[in-house]
C-alpha cells in the first residue's frame, strides 16, 4: 500500500474579507448596535480564492503550481503552512512543513544572517540545538560570505532569498514550500536550487513548488496543476499541464483579463498606458503563436492611454524557454508614427527572415517613458512563441547567423 | 495552547532577546534609559508637594515621599509600557504571521517578556533609594516575586486581548494610550487612590483595582515589612484578594480570547 499523502485538499474554499470595510470602530460600532438590536447582519463583501480545491501530494513527489497573479497560488501555499485555515473543505497536512513564502518575509531587518537563522529556525518550531548543528551546512548553502555577520537591512534582495531558501532547504521537514526563488537568483543559484531539491525529494520530502518559469517546471516536476480564478483547472503530466496552460494564457488575446485578476500591488506597471490586443502571428497558413524558421514574425497590439503621458517607448523581447533574452527591439511611438496623444494608436513589429532555431520561446511587450522607474505596462514573457522547423536539423544554439564555410582538403 | 507554547519556547526566548538588542541599539544611556521615565516622574511628583496627597492617618505618612512614589512608579511602569508598545505589536508582526503557523502568543508575551528585564534595573535602583534611606529589609520582601507573577499574569491577560483586538480594530492601539494614561490617576500610584474619592461607592469600586492591590503589596512589603493578606478589600491593610481574582480572570479570558481570534489573525493582519 502506499504511503499516505503528505499533503491532501479536499473540495477547500478560502474567502477574504475585502478591506477598508469595517476595519475601523467607527464603522463596526454601529454595525454591531443594529445588530444586538435584531437588524440584519451587513453582507460582508467577500474575494474568494480558492473554491472547491482538490488535489494531494506523495512523499517525495514535486508538484508545480502555475497560474496567474490572484489565481490562488499563495492562498495555497499559505493553507498548506498552517497560516490559513480553509473556509470550507479540508486540508490534512502530515508532517512539518518548511516554508519560503514570501521572499523576505520572516527576516529581522535589524538581526544579523546569522541570528536570522535561529529566528527562521524557531519560527519552524525547530529547537536552538537542531539549528546549531544545521548552521555550517546553511551559511554555506547561502554563500554571501562575510555578510553573514550584517545586519539584513544591508542585504540585496539576492542575498536575503539565498538565505531564506538556505534555511527552508535544509531545516528537517516532510513538506518544502518554494514560491518563486528562481525569479530572483542568477543562473548558477537556481541550479544550486534545483539540485538541492533534488535531494530533498529523494529523501522523500514533498515538495510543493511555484514558479513563473515553466520549463523549469517542466523538467522539474512529477505534475503540474494549473489554477485559475481559485480552480483547478488541469492535475497532470508537467508537460500536458504546460500546454494547457500556455493555451489559456495566449486564448486570452490580450492579457487583460489575466491582469484584472491580479492584485495592484503585484501588477507590474502604472497602466497609464495599456496595451492591448497582442497578437503573436507567423504569417499565413501558422498557428496563432508559431512562426517558421525564416519566415517572417509579427508582433502587434494596440496602445491605450488612460492618463495624460508623453509618447511612450516601446520594446518587444523574444526570451528563450531557458530565459535567455534572444532580442529586444525599442521603438519610440511618436517617432515612428503610431501616437495619437488621446487615442494612442496600433503597432506593428515586424521580424523578416526569423533566424531563431526552432524550439519554444516567450514573447513581451513592454510600454516605458524613458527615465521612469516604473513602466507603464509590461507583458512579461506572456505569449508564447514556437518557432517552427526541420525536426530533424542538427544545428544548435540560439540563433541561426548566416556562416559561410570554407577550408581546403590535406594538412 | 500551553504544550504549543512550550513546543515553540526557543522562538519566544529568540524573540524576547531580539525585543531587548533591538529596543536599546544605538543608543548611549542602553537599558539605563529605562530608569528615566520612572525617576523622573518621582522626582516631578515630589517636587509638586503630591505628598500631601498621602493621609496624615495613613502608615506611609512616614515614609519617605519619593521612595512611596517610586515604589508605585516602577511596577506601574511596566504594566503600562508593556500594554502601550504591546497592543500594536502583532499588527506590526504581519511578516512574520504570514510566513510559518506558530503559537501567536509569543509575539504579544515576548514584550512583556522583554520589558522584564527593565523592571530588573528600576528595581536595583529601588534597593539604592532604600540603602540611602535607611529603609529596613524585612523577611515580608520573600511575597515580592509571587506579587509579581500575579501581575505578570494580570498584564499577560490584559495584553493578548489588546493585542488580537487591535489587528481586526486599530483604534485599540490608540484607546490603550489614553486609558493607560488616565488609570494611572484611579491606581494607587502616587497616592492611595481610594482615599481620594468622597463617593462611598467609588471608593469601594477603586477598592478592588487589581494594579493597585499589586502596588500596594509591593509597598507594604518593601516599606513597612508587611505580609499582604487574602482578606476583602474593605479590611483594613494590604489584600492580594484582588489582584488574585483578576490576575486568573484575566489569563484565562484573554487566553481564551486569543485562542479564538488567532485563526484569523494572520488574514486579517
Amino acid at each position: 500500500m502506499p504511503a499516505a499523502p503528505s499533503i491532501e485538499f479536499r473540495e477547500v474554499r478560502k474567502s477574504f474579507r475585502m478591506r477598508n470595510r469595517g476595519d475601523s470602530l467607527r464603522d463596526a460600532l454601529p454595525r454591531l448596535l443594529r445588530r444586538l438590536a435584531g437588524g440584519p447582519a451587513a453582507p460582508a463583501a467577500r474575494f474568494t480564492a480558492l473554491d472547491g480545491v482538490s488535489f494531494a501530494v506523495s512523499p517525495g513527489e514535486v508538484l508545480g503550481v502555475v497560474g496567474a497573479n490572484g489565481a490562488g497560488k499563495s492562498t495555497t501555499l499559505r493553507l498548506v503552512a498552517g497560516v490559513y485555515r480553509p473556509d470550507g473543505g479540508e486540508v490534512i497536512v502530515r508532517g512539518r512543513v518548511a516554508a519560503l513564502i514570501e521572499l523576505s518575509a520572516g527576516f529581522h531587518p535589524d538581526l544579523s544572517g546569522r541570528e536570522n537563522i535561529y529566528l527562521n529556525g524557531a519560527l519552524l518550531g525547530m529547537r536552538r540545538r537542531e539549528m546549531e548543528a544545521l548552521e555550517g551546512a546553511i551559511v554555506a548553502f547561502a554563500g554571501i560570505g562575510e555578510h553573514i555577520d550584517a545586519p539584513v537591512r544591508t542585504y540585496s534582495s539576492g542575498m536575503v532569498v539565498r538565505l531564506g531558501f538556505a534555511v527552508a532547504a535544509h531545516v528537517p521537514a516532510d513538506i518544502l514550500l518554494v514560491d518563486e526563488v528562481l525569479s530572483v537568483g542568477d543562473i548558477e543559484f537556481r541550479q544550486q536550487c534545483l539540485e538541492r531539491m533534488t535531494r530533498r525529494r529523494q529523501e522523500g520530502t514533498a515538495i510543493l513548488f511555484v514558479s513563473h518559469n515553466l520549463k523549469v517546471m517542466e523538467q522539474f516536476c512529477d505534475r503540474v496543476l494549473v489554477v485559475r480564478g481559485g480552480k483547478v483547472l488541469v492535475d497532470g503530466e508537467p508537460r500536458r499541464s504546460l500546454a494547457a496552460y500556455r493555451e489559456q494564457v495566449a486564448s486570452m488575446g490580450s492579457l487583460r483579463a489575466v491582469r484584472e485578476t491580479a492584485a495592484p500591488q503585484i501588477r507590474k506597471g502604472t497602466g497609464e498606458v495599456v496595451i492591448e490586443g497582442v497578437l503573436v502571428d507567423g504569417g499565413e497558413g501558422t498557428a496563432p503563436g508559431a512562426a517558421p524558421k525564416g519566415g517572417t514574425l509579427r508582433v502587434g497590439g494596440r496602445l491605450r492611454p488612460t492618463a495624460p503621458v508623453p509618447s511612450p517607448l516601446v520594446a518587444v523581447s523574444i526570451h528563450s524557454s531557458q530565459g535567455v533574452l534572444c532580442t529586444r527591439a525599442t521603438v519610440d511611438a511618436a517617432a515612428a508614427g503610431f501616437w495619437d496623444p488621446a487615442e494612442g494608436g496600433t503597432f506593428t513589429a515586424e521580424f523578416p527572415g526569423l533566424s531563431l532555431h526552432p524550439g519554444a520561446y516567450e514573447v513581451s511587450v513592454l510600454a516605458f517613458a524613458a527615465n521612469a522607474v516604473l513602466p507603464y505596462d509590461h507583458h512579461q514573457q506572456l505569449y508564447p512563441l514556437e518557432v517552427q522547423g526541420d525536426a530533424a536539423s542538427i544545428e544548435d544554439g540560439l540563433v541561426d547567423l548566416p556562416v559561410r564555410w570554407g577550408g581546403s582538403p590535406g594538412a | 495552547m500551553l504544550h504549543d507554547l512550550w513546543r515553540f519556547r526557543d522562538l519566544l526566548l529568540l524573540l524576547v532577546r531580539r525585543e531587548i538588542r533591538v529596543r536599546y541599539a544605538r543608543t548611549i544611556l542602553g537599558v539605563l534609559w529605562s530608569l528615566v521615565l520612572p525617576v523622573a516622574m518621582m522626582l516631578f511628583f515630589t517636587l509638586l508637594n503630591f505628598s500631601r496627597l498621602v493621609p496624615a492617618s495613613s502608615d506611609f505618612a512616614a515614609v519617605p515621599y519619593p521612595v512611596f512614589a517610586y515604589c508605585g512608579l516602577l511596577p506601574w511602569a511596566h504594566f503600562s509600557t508593556t500594554l502601550t508598545q504591546g497592543a500594536a505589536s502583532l499588527a506590526n508582526a504581519r511578516d512574520l504571521l504570514r510566513k510559518s503557523a506558530f503559537p501567536l502568543e509569543v509575539i504579544p508575551l515576548s514584550r512583556l517578556l522583554a520589558l522584564l528585564l527593565d523592571l530588573a534595573v528600576g528595581s536595583a535602583f529601588l534597593v539604592l533609594l532604600l540603602l540611602w534611606h535607611g529603609i529596613p529589609f524585612g523577611a515580608a520582601l520573600l511575597c515580592l516575586p509571587l506579587v509579581l507573577l500575579l501581575q505578570v499574569a494580570f498584564t499577560a491577560g490584559v495584553l493578548l486581548v489588546l493585542s488580537a483586538s487591535n489587528v481586526f480594530f486599530r483604534d485599540v492601539a490608540f484607546l490603550v494610550q489614553v486609558g493607560v494614561m488616565l488609570a494611572m490617576f484611579v491606581t494607587s500610584v502616587l497616592y492611595p487612590a481610594p482615599s481620594m474619592v468622597s463617593h462611598p461607592w467609588l471608593a469601594a469600586l477603586l477598592d478592588w483595582n487589581p494594579m493597585s492591590s499589586f502596588i500596594d503589596a509591593y509597598r507594604e512589603a518593601v516599606l513597612l515589612g508587611r505580609w499582604p493578606s487574602l482578606a476583602l478589600p474593605s479590611a483594613p491593610g494590604p489584600t492580594l484578594l484582588p489582584g488574585l481574582l483578576a490576575a486568573a480572570l484575566s489569563l484565562l479570558g484573554g487566553g481564551w480570547l486569543f485562542r479564538r481570534l488567532s485563526p484569523r489573525i494572520a488574514e486579517e493582519v
